[in-house]
């Protein structure tokens, strides 16, 4: 059973020290948090499992690298960010090379370009409306929208975690659902 | 407030966090400014949305994916480990392989000094003969290997000033060559 009465940074000190089922406790109380924020940054439930996975590896092999100078929710969130946007840059050149590589036979099932993204979506779920609209914001904007409106991360953690000041969250955050929601009204 | 700065407030607004005189501005923006009272609308709905979306959970292979990860990282780390810790006649690798180096060298540097019978000997006074002997045909032997025949490029030498002493000094003599041109010139 998770012990919610011990807080994150005396279970890292814990497993600092050894404790291995201190490790375990982390894992449980984060991985599905974790996967959430994952799975709508890169919109691949597999692929983010992986990245998840790889997070907490992160944090077995790096445990001395924690020092209670920040919460520990806070440094997670930023292995699992640059993991994420690492990834997703990864995916995005991938991508690029697949369509350069295409022939021309092939190029007649290319996804044809449209001017405007925001006609796009066209899926009724507003779940999948919602994703897809996600994808085509810039990375750091998705980063802090989805940390704040669907983490619900205070201005204070997201600014660590992506490392610009609280100012520029605020802005970023305002700017990032009014592009949501012009998106999703069309 | 005008349209740009109430977009600029939204969040704010909601977050509850907008001073007396901005929320006053705001408050009286969106009563008199329809889309702009729609776009405030729109957001909060969002809001109200996202928090209803369905949350993803990780697989039941989770923590065996986790605990393999694991294993592969350390199995490779004790490797790394075992050839750090490795210490051939008691030395560390840098020692080794600075030891190693220096055998070698002292080996392959020996090897060419004492085993000369194999090594082709070259009589370079043989071939510079042969060299001679191949100034192609047609070719005089000075404009090839001016060098080597300092007796035939004295008498060049000797040609040159006779003619140049009776062409008045400096300009050689090129009359032949121009009667020819104007013989072969004409029709």
């Amino acid at each position: 059973m998770p012990d919610f009465k011990v807080t994150d940074e005396e279970l890292i000190a814990r497993f600092q020290e050894g404790e291995e089922r201190a490790f375990n406790e982390i894992v449980f109380r984060y991985k599905d948090r974790l996967l959430n924020f994952v799975y709508r940054f890169l919109n691949d439930i597999d692929k983010a499992e992986d990245l998840v996975q790889d997070t907490f590896l992160k944090v077995y092999t790096h445990k001395h690298s924690y020092q209670e100078i920040a919460k520990f929710s806070t440094w997670l969130y930023t292995i699992a960010g640059n993991l994420a946007r690492t990834e997703l840059r990864k995916l995005k050149r991938r991508k690029t090379y697949s369509i350069s590589d295409l022939s021309y036979d092939n190029k007649e099932y290319e996804i044809p370009l449209i001017d405007n993204p925001e006609s796009q979506i066209e899926s009724s779920d507003f779940s999948q409306n919602l994703q897809k609209a996600m994808n085509l914001l810039p990375p750091d904007f998705k980063t802090m929208v989805i940390l704040r409106d669907i983490q619900e991360l205070s201005y204070e953690d997201i600014s660590k975690i992506v490392g610009v000041p609280i100012g520029t969250v605020k802005s970023r955050i305002n700017r990032g659902r009014l592009k949501l929601q012009s998106m999703l009204k069309h | 407030m005008n349209c740009y700065n109430f977009e600029a407030n939204i969040s704010a607004y909601i977050d509850g966090e907008l001073n007396q005189s901005d929320w006053k501005g705001f408050t009286e923006h969106q009563q008199n400014c329809t889309a702009c009272k729609s776009k405030l609308k729109g957001v909060r709905e969002l809001l109200g949305n996202m928090k209803t979306i369905p949350e993803v959970t990780t697989s039941d292979d989770f923590f065996k994916g986790l605990q393999r990860k694991i294993e592969t990282h350390e199995n490779r780390s004790s490797i790394i480990a075992k050839i750090v810790e490795f210490k051939p006649f008691g030395m560390n690798p840098l020692q080794a392989l600075g030891f190693a180096a220096v055998v070698t060298f002292m080996v392959i540097s020996s090897f060419m000094l004492f085993n000369t019978d194999r090594l082709p000997v070259v009589h370079f006074d043989e071939l510079s003969r042969e060299n001679q002997l191949n100034v192609p045909a047609g070719l005089p032997e000075q404009s090839a290997y001016p060098q080597q025949n300092p007796a035939m490029m004295a008498s060049d030498h000797n040609q040159a000033d006779s003619t140049k002493d009776k062409n008045h000094g400096n300009a050689p003599n090129y009359d032949n060559q121009m009667q020819l041109v104007n013989q072969q010139g004409r029709p």
